[in-house]
């Protein structure tokens, strides 16, 4: 089963896939950097659970978890590195 | 010099690379700002002028000035938004002769996209590489040359904080790094322009004739020198030799190639219509090898620090400013505080200053002096209680104004406004609006005016005007005199109770209407909600009064003409009757007897009176002046005796929520960018309060029938 980005947790690292959703959403993200293969940092969420901050590319970003369910991942990792399997479920790298 | 430019250079980059600032560095006279046709994005031009080093304009005195246009931040040419779509038409339909690229060089992956993208339009092209302070901090290292080549366009690292203004000097004394790959890096963009303008001409001799277009060049060169001191820019590269001359013939003949790659782009005329089509568009493959290219780019000319001092200082600022406990308190203290001082004790002080200057002392002056020379009586009274009083109340709100500005204006400059919209986007979003509502809706508790004002930095087109639709439900303060008047009279001993019902009541009003006006009128895609949150910034101090001093003058010249016409006309109706004689009293008068004709309308609601409906009209003019009214057309027992309860609730509810005054109203007007749209909007915000005054005031009638 694949993951989307709004299941990753604050503090985790993970790369990107694909996009789904709507061409304007994927338009934009592409756009804005956010194109398979590309790692992104999950910094936190919002005080009130959404939208969440992401980094990548060197900049940070914030969209909401409507729109992170609509970018498919994979490859969790925790902050140090380490592949993230035993937590998220996820084991490939 | 304004409009003769003879050369027109287009600043295009990402939101937040520094655009601003480098477009005050540049252009030092002859600055406007307008909006762009159509829509309510700001246009900036400004102009400079620059000693050519193009023969034909030698001749013609040596002196050429260049048109500068700051376009729309942007982060592609995509036709996403409303700010895309500007960008490349203007690109594609003026071609300009120059497009100027800037580069936040701390970020170099995401703003070389935009740099793709823009060279496909194919216009002569220099990438200014700013920013260059912080990366100089962070111990990276760019191959400049090497990106340059790879690009096919000049790269030029510059940092736009620095140069000789005063405001670089300041920044300079607080302790701002300043760079040493970028030291006079604005002279040799200027420089580098100023050739390409001049190789890039029609007019200009063509590189390829040989000599005699070097001769000329190289004495236009030599006049330059001799002149440098009284010029702005001293460019180092002015001072080469022959042999960079050479290179930078072939530059010049390699913006010229540039310039032919660009035959096949479509012409495309303003069209919000690309909006729609932009769903269909499917840009996947494309963005993906674009940035393969910008990463083997930066991987080939990049050597990364190994740290990032700002990225780190914005992760600390971050970690209390969005933090999961703290983030809302400080947000929420920080709006109180801007709010107490704007319009509280220090922004009333002010105003109170301006109230005694100019509409005492000044009016004083001149009904003394228009006595003193005879001037009839109905003149020195319209000056004095129409003009001069009318401007005056418009006037006093501008200390507020100013202090309220400088203080958003700095949260917007640092980079905290995207983490307000941030923090308080998942209220929004339930409405149908997103987190960057907030703003406007906040201050509308202050003053609807700026409030409308800063709508503007809701991006998606159908929310903004929700957005302005609402707003003045938020009870400004100005409303509150009005409150004060029927409260003490009415209510005295409910008096905190029955205020906050006001404000809440305007609250839900707004709410309720923003969630109804997005799922009718202003429906639409509910766009995806994608921010960037920028790294905090100083801001610069020159940029930062300017945009003060903008959002200022946008309301003294834009609500003070409308103010000055309504003023006449408001003193006419007042004072005159239908045969344009003075009016013996004011129910005589057109105002009068219109309120009359009118008054029949507000029985449903418990106040029938025509100088009930007088009071309301003259909230129009301003929502103070409605307190003033009421003094001047009621005995104090007179008016006890007209409310009872449920209608004096029911005429506070009114007066709430009805159409704002005339400042709010031209405002509006100019933001919806259509009288048809500023009426709906009017229209809507009378017919909402005359129901909501309507049921409460059924609703008292049956609670006291019964209690
Ligand atoms: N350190 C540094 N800050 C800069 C430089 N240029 C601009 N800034 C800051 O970056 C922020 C954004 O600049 P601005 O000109 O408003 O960017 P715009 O959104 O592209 O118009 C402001 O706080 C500027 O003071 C620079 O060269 N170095
Ligand atoms: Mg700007």
């Amino acid at each position: 089963m694949t993951k989307t980005l709004s299941e990753v947790k604050p503090g985790r690292t993970c790369k990107v896939v694909n996009i789904g959703g709507t061409n304007l959403l994927k338009n934009r993200l592409l756009c804005m950097g956010v194109t398979p293969g590309t790692t992104i940092e999950v910094v936190k969420a919002a005080p009130l659970g959404d939208p969440i901050e992401l980094k990548i590319r060197r900049y940070n970003l914030a969209i909401r978890k409507s729109e992170a369910s609509d970018i498919f991942i994979e490859d969790i990792r925790d902050s140090s590195g380490a592949a993230d399997g035993v937590a998220e479920g996820v084991s490939e790298s | 010099m304004t409009e003769q430019a003879a050369y027109t250079i287009a600043l295009a980059g990402n939101p937040n690379c520094g655009k601003t600032t480098l477009f005050n560095r540049l252009t030092k006279s002859g600055q406007k700002v307008g909006n762009w046709p159509g829509v309510t994005i700001e246009k900036k031009v400004g102009f400079y002028t620059t000693r050519s080093q193009n023969a034909a304009d030698a001749a013609a005195g040596g002196k050429v000035t260049v048109r500068v246009v700051d376009l729309p931040g942007i982060y592609s040419l995509t036709p996403y938004s409303e700010e895309e779509i500007i960008a490349r038409n203007y690109i594609v339909d003026e071609s300009p002769d120059l497009i100027i690229n800037i580069i936040d060089g701390t970020n170099l992956e995401r703003n070389l996209y935009l740099t793709f993208q823009l060279k496909k339009l194919g216009r002569p092209m220099i990438a200014a590489l700013n920013m260059m302070d912080e990366v100089e901090q962070n111990n990276t290292e760019i191959d400049f040359d090497k990106m340059s080549a790879l690009l096919g366009i000049p790269v030029i690292p510059i940092s736009a904080l620095e140069g000789k203004s005063f405001s670089a000097k300041v920044a300079k004394l607080a302790g701002h790094h300043m760079s040493k790959v970028a030291e006079g890096g604005i002279d040799r963009l200027i420089s580098k322009a100023d050739e390409i303008l001049s190789c890039g001409r029609p007019s200009a001799p063509s590189f390829n004739d040989g000599s005699g277009a070097l001769e000329s060049r190289r004495e236009s060169h030599e006049s330059q020198e001799s002149h440098e001191s009284q010029e702005f820019h001293e460019s180092p590269e002015s001072q080469k030799s022959q042999e960079s001359q050479e290179s930078r013939r072939e530059t010049c003949l390699i913006e010229t190639g540039v310039q032919n790659d660009g035959e096949g782009v479509e012409k495309t005329k303003f069209d919000p219509a690309l909006l729609k089509k932009a769903e269909t568009i499917d840009y996947d493959a494309q963005s993906a090898v674009i940035y393969e290219r910008i990463e083997k780019i930066i991987s080939a000319t990049v050597r990364e620090g190994e740290r990032s001092v700002q990225r780190e200082r914005t992760r600390k600022i971050d970690s209390v400013l969005t933090n999961k406990w703290l983030g809302f308190p400080i947000f929420l203290v920080m709006m109180l505080a801007v709010f107490q001082i704007s319009f509280g004790a220090v922004g009333l002080f002010f105003s109170g200053l301006i109230d005694a200057g100019f509409n005492e002392l000044l009016a004083g002056y001149i009904e003394n002096w228009f006595t003193a020379a005879g001037t009839s009586g109905w003149m020195t009274d319209l000056v004095v209680n129409g003009i001069i009083a009318g401007v005056g109340s418009v006037l006093v709100f501008i200390p507020q104004l100013v202090i309220l500005f400088t203080f958003l204006t700095l949260l917007e400059d640092t980079g905290y406004m995207a983490r307000a919209a941030f923090l308080m986007d998942r209220v929004f979003y339930k409405l149908g609006l997103s987190g960057k509502s907030f703003i406007p809706m906040l201050l509308g508790f202050g003053c609807t005016v700026p409030a409308i004002m800063t709508a503007r930095a809701v991006d998606n087109e159908a929310d903004r005007k929700a957005t302005i639709f609402i707003t003045p439900f938020m009870s400004c303060g100005a409303r509150l005199p009005i409150y004060i008047l029927f409260i003490g009279t009415f209510f005295a001993a409910h008096q905190g109770l029955i205020m906050l019902s006001l404000y809440v009541l305007g609250i839900l009003v707004a709410v309720v209407s923003a969630w109804l006006l997005k799922k009718t009128v202003f429906k639409g895609p509910r766009s995806p909600f994608i921010m960037e949150l920028p790294p905090y910034r100083f801001p610069d101090l020159y940029t930062y009064l300017h945009h003060v001093w903008e959002k200022t003058r946008g309301f003294i010249i834009r609500a003070g003409t409308i103010i000055f016409v309504m003023s006449i006309v408001i003193w006419f109706v007042q004072g005159y009757d239908f045969s344009l004689a003075p009016a013996s009293d004011t129910s005589q008068s057109i105002l009068g007897v219109f309120g009359t004709a009118i008054a029949p309308l507000f029985s449903p609601l418990g106040f029938g009176d025509w100088r009930a409906a007088v009071t309301l009209m003259t909230g129009f003019i301003t929502k103070e002046a409605m307190v003033s009214t009421i003094s001047i057309l009621f005995t104090e027992a007179e008016f006890e005796a007209l409310f009872t309860l449920p209608a004096a609730y029911a005429f506070t509810v009114f007066t709430l929520l009805y159409l704002p005054c005339v400042a709010a109203f031209s405002v509006i007007r100019r933001e919806l960018g259509s009288w048809k749209l500023a009426f709906a909007a009017a229209g809507y915000q009378t017919a909402v309060a005359y129901v909501a005054a309507f049921l409460v005031y059924r609703a008292g009638m049956f609670l006291s029938f019964y209690l």
